[in-house]
């Protein structure tokens, strides 16, 4: 054994576009091990979207009334599920600034990988951790008499427009995370933003209840956007009061939003991820 | 644990209290023994690093220089704060300099970082491991990052995992293992991609009198390999037994350097006990830290590393 010899053994392809993804599915495969063993997290993101289920379909859903008579709880569904990728950003925070912590991502630094690898395996696995809230979403939905009234075409947009701006969210959260100095401050910042974001929005009530000067943030919010296209393309209940880009086109403003989300926070994350070593 | 390896561990524990009047004395300059041949394998020059905070700024490094020359322990000695992390960071390109510049096998530490961490290895003061995968999980990862074919990684990891003692908990996640095995595991990862040159800051801080002496096994068999060594530690008695040279820091500066004051180390090759007369008068010591005491016995020799 000879100190010099690891370098033959070097895989062919170190740097450009294939070791970038390489070394980025080698974090993301460490991100998705790491769920089942701390299943706690999953449990109570998954538990948290529940409660909220049971809350508003049974508790205050016989309060609010639909303004065309639609049933609520097929109301409530999409936003539920809205919400809860909103709320998985957190996740992403949590995680990043526990990698900074404990200092795996010191660790990630000082060896020869892809320098975006740490951050796009992070953003990929709470793509496919997301995809796994939903299903199980999904179906408590469906036991409390959620359905997709489209086609599996619509529905598959409505999954693939929820991950998308899942992964976008989490961008924020690598951004978020890479900030704050503890895990504590992590999660405090991350419900701080996230509860008025999703509960400004027409995720529980519809907009029409909210006084005038609310509505149109309510309205633009990009939970409410979200939750607009999905309730139009599984065709659930969707009122809105007034005409508008928001009623109109809530897929191309959600789609706006996430790549204006990406655009913003993609640099600011690399650009934080970059600083670390200042 | 034998009385006498408590009583090492005591001593050890014991010397590592620095006098304060550290830059009195008879030391070397740092300046005057900084040699900048072509054979050194990581030079520094000048560096400084000063930690900006919302009200202070420390000034944790302040015009450090240090050569070490391939395949030669260094061995930075210094107490809590003198700026030894610091050092290890921005060797192993983890931190940028303020000013001042460093080469390492070669490359500049700020504009060849990535070429150069195909050479290195680093083990933090801090076992920097992941809690949630099992130990082989961790070895492999980090193989795998260091661009090391899968199978290669597997292979490696289970080599280290028995070089470390740690085959049985392999599959354990490391949630599970004490501080000593963390800190083993963490050592192994440092070593997954075989590197030429070594950054160990403070490997042994927390491990008991045994391990310890395991932890100096496996370094001396990496040096026997041909590896260049950093390594920070606050104990004189280890920087003594495993070092070429010991490098005294406080401050941010070198403010002593020199050959190890006990002339009872250097063992040849084979193991055996080989004289080692030096001429010069030891620096390390005398000025900052109390003398190493002297009939310490040799350290078991249980395992060679590495094969
Ligand atoms: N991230 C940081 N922000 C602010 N100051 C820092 C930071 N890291 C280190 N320092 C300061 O820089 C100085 C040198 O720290 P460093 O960690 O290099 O010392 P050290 O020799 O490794 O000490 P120890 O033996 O305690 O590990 C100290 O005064 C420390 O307080
Ligand atoms: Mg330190």
């Amino acid at each position: 054994m000879t100190a010099a010899g690891g370098l033959s053994t070097r895989a062919a392809t170190n740097g450009g576009f294939r070791g970038a993804l390489r070394d980025g599915l080698i974090v993301m495969w460490r991100n998705l091990k790491r769920i089942p063993r701390i299943p706690e997290l999953a449990i109570f993101a998954i538990l948290q979207s529940i409660m909220f289920v049971l809350l508003f379909a049974f508790v205050f859903g016989g309060a609010i009334p639909l303004p065309d008579g639609g049933n609520y709880k097929e109301f409530l569904m999409p936003g539920i599920f809205a919400q809860t990728i909103a709320f998985a950003s957190a996740t992403t925070t949590v995680g990043m600034t526990d990698d900074m912590a404990k200092g795996i991502i010191d660790r990630f630094r000082s060896l020869p990988m892809a320098r975006s690898a740490v951050l796009t395996g992070r953003t990929l696995s709470d793509v496919i951790y997301n995809a796994g809230l939903l299903i199980v979403l999904m179906l408590s939905g469906l036991a409390v008499g959620w359905v997709v009234r489209t086609g599996p075409a619509e529905f598959l947009a409505g999954v693939g427009l929820l991950l998308l701006f899942a992964f976008a969210m989490s961008w924020i959260g690598v951004w978020l995370g890479l900030s704050v100095p503890t895990v504590e401050v992590a999660q405090q910042v991350g419900f701080t933003v996230l509860f008025p974001i999703t509960f400004v929005s027409n995720v529980f009530v519809p907009t029409q209840t909210l006084p005038d000067w609310l509505r149109p943030i309510a309205e633009w919010n990009p939970v409410s956007t979200l939750t607009a296209s999905i309730r139009n393309l599984w065709g659930n209940p969707n009122p809105f009061a007034a005409e508008g880009l928001p009623a109109e086109q809530p897929i191309l403003l959600t789609l706006i939003w996430i790549a204006v989300i990406l655009a913003v926070f993609v640099p600011l994350g690399v650009r934080r991820y970059r600083m670390i070593s200042r | 644990m034998s009385d006498r390896h408590r009583l090492r561990w005591v001593l050890a524990k014991d010397m590592a209290t620095y006098a304060g009047d550290s830059r009195d004395g008879a030391v070397t300059p740092s300046a005057s023994s900084l040699r900048d041949d072509s054979m050194s394998a990581i030079t520094a020059e000048g560096l400084v690093k000063i930690y900006k905070t919302r009200k202070t700024e420390v000034r944790a490094l302040d015009g450090l220089d240090l050569t070490v020359q391939e395949g030669q322990v260094l061995g930075l000695l210094g107490p809590n704060g003198a700026g030894k992390t610091t050092t290890v960071r921005i060797l192993s390109t983890l931190l940028r300099p303020d000013a001042g510049r460093a080469t390492v096998a070669g490359f500049d530490v700020v504009r060849q970082a990535q070429e150069l961490r195909s050479v290195i290895g680093l083990s933090g003061q801090y076992a920097a491991v992941d809690e949630n995968l099992t130990g082989r999980e961790n070895l492999w990862m980090f193989g795998r990052l260091y661009q090391l074919r899968s199978a290669e990684a597997r292979k490696r990891a289970d080599e280290l995992l028995e070089q470390f003692d740690l085959a049985d908990a392999g599959d354990r996640i490391v949630k599970t293992y004490s501080g000593g095995m963390r800190r083993r595991l963490d050592l192994g990862s440092a070593l997954i991609g075989r590197p030429r040159l070594l950054f160990l800051d403070e490997p042994t801080t927390g491990l008991d009198p045994r391990s310890r002496l395991g932890m100096w096994d496996v370094i001396r068999g990496l040096v026997r390999e041909g590896v260049t060594l950093l390594l920070t530690t606050q104990y004189l008695e280890e920087a003594d037994e495993l070092a070429d040279t010991i490098a005294v820091v406080d401050q941010g500066r070198i403010i002593a350097r020199g050959p190890p004051t006990n002339s009872r180390r250097r063992w040849a090759a084979n193991g055996s006990r080989s004289s080692f007369v030096t001429g010069r008068r030891s620096v390390a010591p005398h000025s900052c830290c109390r003398a190493a005491p002297t009939g310490m016995a040799r350290w078991p020799s249980t395992r060679t590393p590495g094969d």
